[in-house]
């Protein structure tokens, strides 16, 4: 919304700075978000004095002008033939911006230099006439900014209104907040109207079928108006507030939308059939063209204004082509109505058609403001216009409704904002706004607020306006004593936490991605249809098609960051992700929402430098990742196979599905080239993806002590020799169950293929590391335990020892 | 035999700064202490000694053999350090170690901001993105064909499923299922359809909310101080404005003095000086009603902040979409 100083002033005495007044007016909930010097596109426009015209040396039509404008003396290249030496006339200097828009500076014309430009009142944006240089009045003090000279100079303030605040749209609206503000009184505009001997009665009837829709209409006829372009003041107050002129009924109509915050249409009286208004709702599938041109299908909860023969306007919201005002138009009937806020709304939603009227109507206007607004209109198109104005009013209405007067219990008040206000003190707080306040019990007020204000309907509603008006800054800064309650920790932040620390502890960056994706995604990835990630959740108004549904898995995601990042030169990328995944329940239901951890790395495996080899990542830094994760979640227990039916984004070779107990934990691996090269990534991508649910639920929680070792412990290697095939990790498990409560712990420290070994074999080096908790282990006893434990292998794997050189 | 031990220390204390090399060093180590050498020669002596004066000898033959001892290592120790001996090492090389990544600066922001309520004794909670427009809208008093519905731009999965449009409907499903007092904070991913230079999508809000037995205003600002003074600095003075939410009555909009010019006016915040963070207010009584709590016996005050918004201030990031483009150059940075 925006008003004007100068236009406020008209109906309060602001004696404050403006700057201030915006400050204030911020601070009762008013927000100003921008404050600007307006000076009517005149700026670098001065007032300046003719002392001299000569003629153009090489051009006939052209003479010289020097025209003094204050202390400064110009010369200018003028081709108009109105101008005499001692005239006042506008002159643009350089760095004017005219409408046109025209900039101006210093040139030459025809070998001549001119250092401006004398203005006519078209150029200036001030009417049609562009015959002649615009001669300004005699007594006009040279060298003003016409601006100001023309006391067109004004500040325009852009307030940024809450959808609750319907009674502001209106620059009496906010004059009323401002009144408050600064403890003045408020000064209605003073409507004269001189009315014809012929009533409006006999010109026109009104009948109104959708009562519920339309609780009350009005109209007044104003005959014999010429209808032209508006009086310079009336067209520069609408473009200070951002509305074309159009011309002199049409801008009343949207001054006073303005000034009182009513909507109001006029009609072409001529052109209205059987000189009857009918308010009711459209028949559907109906058509209507639209003052914008545009042809628009109704449907039947549309309220609209027809006359005897066809519809006129759409309720609220914009008239039709049909009976618009013209320069041909002699008689006008006025609309001014309260139309119902829902509807308004609705048909506008339907039609993706919203104005300056839907817009307040949505929000719901003064019912008993439409009479004054109306007169108000009448009054000032006979001014603008000429025009007779015809006796009485047309008013369909019921009367008003009698407002419940709501009760306002001190204690409450400061009970909700814990302060301390007295009786008198809310009293005049409410009054200042206009509502009514009377005395109740002792302890409460009983009030009652004024038609403009449909938001004020309960105690509450008043409480907020006793805040604000008294100032938010007033009210205490305390602390709350409550008693003191517990609530237990969510086991899920608790484990994103770990995860988050270890993965970045290992070198990996958290990343966060769109929870939208692309819907091809899937089939870039090879996931097949039944696979319930490609039950997509569609977001009906998708920004973009890149963005159309809801991830259902956060690599397609991941790869993008991949290849952004690579693009980029940042190419030895560790990442990860903590996110939902959205599976499609079905219409109307909500999705499924699943976390997963996903992480994936490319390039090198440590950064460049003195210390490093130049070694990339492979399979064993992705799985080492994960394997972190698990450690510190102290999940164990689970193994890896290599089915990946699930995962076909993954390399076969080298990728394998994590399994624990029945569940599927998730899959770690490469990625299969020919799905990244879909992402346009050429690099080797490792990757791991666990679903974050099942950590949670295999998280083991506290820990238990188990007590020192007392005792020293007693190594022993072996050397096998076992197929290729073997997978090493099934050999762990094996000595693991077999090893008992003397075996602390086995690893394997080396694999090793190659010249010594026979193709399709494998040497395994591993040590166990034998321990009692009671005693000091003798040698015989380990060499028992050890032997039996290789013994078991060999013959399980069907391997032999490596000899020992 | 005391007086040999002394010239021996003597002699020892007077060659060890002639030392020029490890091969000197060396030789002069096994003059003394080498099994051949002085030290352990003259001991073998001591057998002849009275036996009434061999303790004392013996504790003097130790105390010299300990000081030549010490004195041989000093020289070894400044050696290696000066590199004059042994392999030169350059101590200004970088030492090595894998260098640990970073989280996600919402991650960390959001964190910040969760930590200091939970020092004030709120509890986590959590809610689903994708919501019924029962309670991202209705249950927070903003029904259907209300103009409020146009504060957010909705992203619809249907009639009655969408992208919450901020972490709110969190306050319902809580209310719902707990009496109070409850005391929540709630961090979340919320969606609206907007997208520009100062708009994503996606991005991160933080909700808090406290219902109990006379909670006022003046709690809520105190909260919200202590919040901002935390969260940027005792200096960051802020100032609550009225403003409009359906859910809370009376509502504010929480400005801080800006942490760009400190107030006098800058690009950042519109010349204005402050800077918007955060919205606020007392439970509607509307939204008590539809979740069954009684208006008359409890209040409760809520306030929700975006995370982007309280990122950009304390780092200095001038366009949001940088948190969603995952340049590494970016996330190295925070």
């Amino acid at each position: 919304m925006r008003v004007t100083l100068n236009w406020l002033k008209e109906f309060v005495d602001i004696d404050i700075p403006v700057e201030d007044l915006a400050e204030r007016l911020t601070m009762v909930g008013l927000e100003v978000e921008n404050l600007t010097h307006y000076d009517a596109g005149l700026g670098q426009v001065v007032v300046g004095h003719i002392t001299d015209i000569l003629p153009h040396p090489h051009a006939e039509n052209l003479s010289l002008c020097r025209v003094v404008s204050g202390k400064n003396t110009y010369r200018v290249v003028c081709g108009a033939k109105n101008i005499c030496i001692g005239n006042k006339v506008p002159l643009a200097l350089e760095g004017a911006v005219l409408p046109g828009p025209l900039r101006i500076s210093r040139t030459s014309i025809k070998g001549e230099y001119s250092e401006g430009m004398l203005c006519s009142a078209a150029e200036l944006g001030m009417g049609e006439d562009k015959s002649g240089v615009y001669i300004l009045p005699a007594d006009m003090e040279s060298g003003l900014p016409l601006a100001r000279a023309l006391e067109l100079e004004d500040y325009v303030l852009e307030i940024g209104l809450t959808p609750n605040r319907a009674d502001c749209l209106s620059v009496l609206g906010i004059a009323r907040e401002a009144a408050a503000i600064l403890h003045k009184k408020i000064r209605y505009p003073k409507i004269k109207i001189s009315e014809r001997e012929e009533d409006i009665h006999e010109v026109i009837s009104v009948e109104v079928r959708a009562v519920d829709l339309c609780p009350r209409y009005a109209g007044r006829i104003i005959k014999d108006v010429t209808v032209v372009g508006s009086p310079l003041w009336l067209r520069k107050r609408l473009l200070a507030v951002g509305i074309r002129p159009v011309n002199n009924i049409v801008d009343v109509t949207n001054y006073v939308l303005m000034e009182y915050g009513q909507p109001l249409h006029a009609f072409d009286l001529e052109r209205l059939a059987g000189k009857r208004i009918i308010v009711d709702q459209a028949r559907n599938n109906e058509t209507f063209t639209t003052l914008d041109g545009v042809v628009r299908t109704l449907s039947e909860n549309m309220l609209m204004i027809a006359d005897g023969e066809k519809n006129v306007a759409l309720a609220g919201i914009m008239g039709g082509i049909n009976s618009e005002i013209t320069l041909e138009t002699r008689s006008v009937f006025i609309e001014s109505a309260y139309f119902d806020p829902i509807s308004v709304r609705r048909t506008s939603r339907r039609l993706n058609l919203s104005t300056e009227s839907s817009y307040r109507f949505e929000r719901g206007i003064d019912m008993e403001g439409v009479g004054a607004a109306l007169d108000r209109a009448v009054s000032l198109m006979a001014k603008a216009g000429g025009g007779k104005i015809l006796k009485g009013r047309i008013d369909v209405y019921s009367g008003p409704e009698r407002r419940k007067p709501i009760p306002i219990r001190v204690g409450q008040v400061n009970r909700l904002l814990g302060s301390d206000l007295k009786k008198g003190e809310i009293r005049r707080l409410l009054e200042s706004i206009g509502i009514k306040v009377r005395e109740a019990e002792k302890d409460a007020l009983l009030a009652t607020s004024p038609s403009f204000r449909g938001d004020l309907s309960r105690e509450v509603d008043f409480i907020e306006e006793v805040a604000r008006l008294d100032g938010y800054e007033k009210i205490p800064v305390k602390l709350p004593v409550v008693s003191l309650t517990t609530s237990p920790r969510i086991k899920s932040q608790a484990v994103t936490k770990i995860c988050r620390s270890v993965l970045s502890g290992l070198g990996f960056y958290e990343v966060i991605n769109y929870s939208f994706m692309d819907q091809r995604a899937t089939k870039l990835l090879k996931i097949s249809g039944t696979d319930e990630r490609n039950r997509h959740v569609h977001l009906l108004n998708p920004l973009t098609e890149e963005q159309s549904v809801l991830r259902t898995s956060l690599i397609p995601n991941l790869l993008s960051t991949v290849c952004s990042n690579l693009n980029k030169w940042n190419n030895n990328l560790r990442l990860f992700e903590v996110g939902k995944i959205f599976i499609d329940q079905g219409e109307s239901r909500q999705p499924v929402e699943k976390t997963y951890l996903t992480g994936m790395c490319t390039g090198l495996r440590y950064p460049e430098g003195v210390h490093f080899t130049g070694d990339e990542v492979d399979f064993f830094d992705i799985k080492g990742g994960m394997e972190a994760v698990f450690q510190a979640l102290g999940i164990s227990g689970y193994s890896l196979d290599q089915a990946v039916e699930s995962a076909p984004y993954l390399r076969k070779e080298e990728s394998a599905r994590i399994v624990l107990g029945p569940k599927t934990l998730g899959f770690v691996g490469e990625m299969d080239p020919s799905v990244c090269e879909g992402f346009d990534v050429k690099e080797k991508v490792f990757m791991f993806e666990l679903s974050f649910d099942d950590l949670l639920e295999a998280y083991k929680g506290p820990k238990v002590f188990k007590p020192l070792p007392r005792y020293p412990a007693v190594m022993r290697d072996m050397a096998i020799i076992v197929s290729e095939d073997v997978p090493a990790g099934q050999i762990l498990r094996v000595i693991n169950e077999l090893g008992g409560d003397l075996m602390e712990n086995v690893f394997i420290f080396d694999v090793y293929q190659g010249r010594q070994i026979e193709r399709g074999y494998k040497s395994l080096a591993l040590r166990v590391i034998y321990r009692s908790s009671e005693k000091t282990l003798e040698d015989e006893e380990v060499n028992a335990i050890h032997q039996r434990i290789v013994n078991d292998i060999l013959s399980r794997f069907n391997g032999r020892l490596r000899e020992q050189k | 035999m005391e007086e040999r031990l002394q010239k021996i220390r003597d002699e020892v204390l007077k060659a060890i700064p002639e030392v020029k090399s490890q091969e000197e060093w060396e030789a002069l180590r096994i003059k003394y202490l080498g099994r051949k050498g002085i030290l352990p020669e003259l001991l073998k002596q001591m057998g002849g000694l009275p036996a009434e004066l061999r303790p004392r000898i013996g504790q003097l033959a130790n105390a010299v053999k300990k000081e030549i001892e010490a004195v041989l290592n000093t020289w070894q120790a400044r050696v290696s350090s000066d590199g004059q001996a042994g392999p030169k090492t350059d101590i200004t090389l970088p030492g090595w170690f894998i260098p640990p990544g970073k989280l996600h600066p919402i991650t960390q922001i959001t964190s910040e901001v969760c930590d200091i309520f939970e020092r004030l004794g709120f509890a986590m909670a959590e809610g689903p993105d994708v919501e019924l427009d029962y309670y991202n809208f209705e249950a927070l008093n903003i029904p259907r064909d209300h103009p409020a519905r146009d504060m957010q731009d909705t992203f619809y999965i249907s009639e009655n499923v969408l992208l919450r449009t901020h972490t709110s409907p969190i306050q319902v499903r809580t209310m719902e299922r707990q009496r109070p007092p409850v005391r929540i904070i709630a961090p979340g991913k919320v969606y609206r359809c907007d997208s520009d230079i100062t708009h994503t999508p996606m991005f991160h809000q933080v909700e808090g909310f406290m219902v109990d037995k006379g909670v006022s205003f003046a709690d809520l600002k105190g909260i919200l101080t202590i919040f901002i003074h935390q969260i940027f600095d005792e200096q960051t003075s802020l100032r609550f404005r009225p403003s409009f939410f359906p859910f809370t009555e009376p509502s504010a909009e929480i400005d801080i003095l800006c942490v760009i010019c400190r107030g006098s006016g800058c690009r950042v915040c519109s010349q204005t000086g402050w800077l918007e963070v955060m919205g606020a207010g007392m439970v509607d009584p509307e939204v008590f009603r539809m979740v069954g709590y009684d208006p008359e016996e409890v209040t409760g005050l809520a306030f929700g902040m975006g995370i982007e918004r309280i990122a950009m201030l304390k780092y200095g990031i001038d366009d949001i979409r940088l948190f969603y483009e995952n340049n590494l150059r970016f996330l190295k940075q925070f």
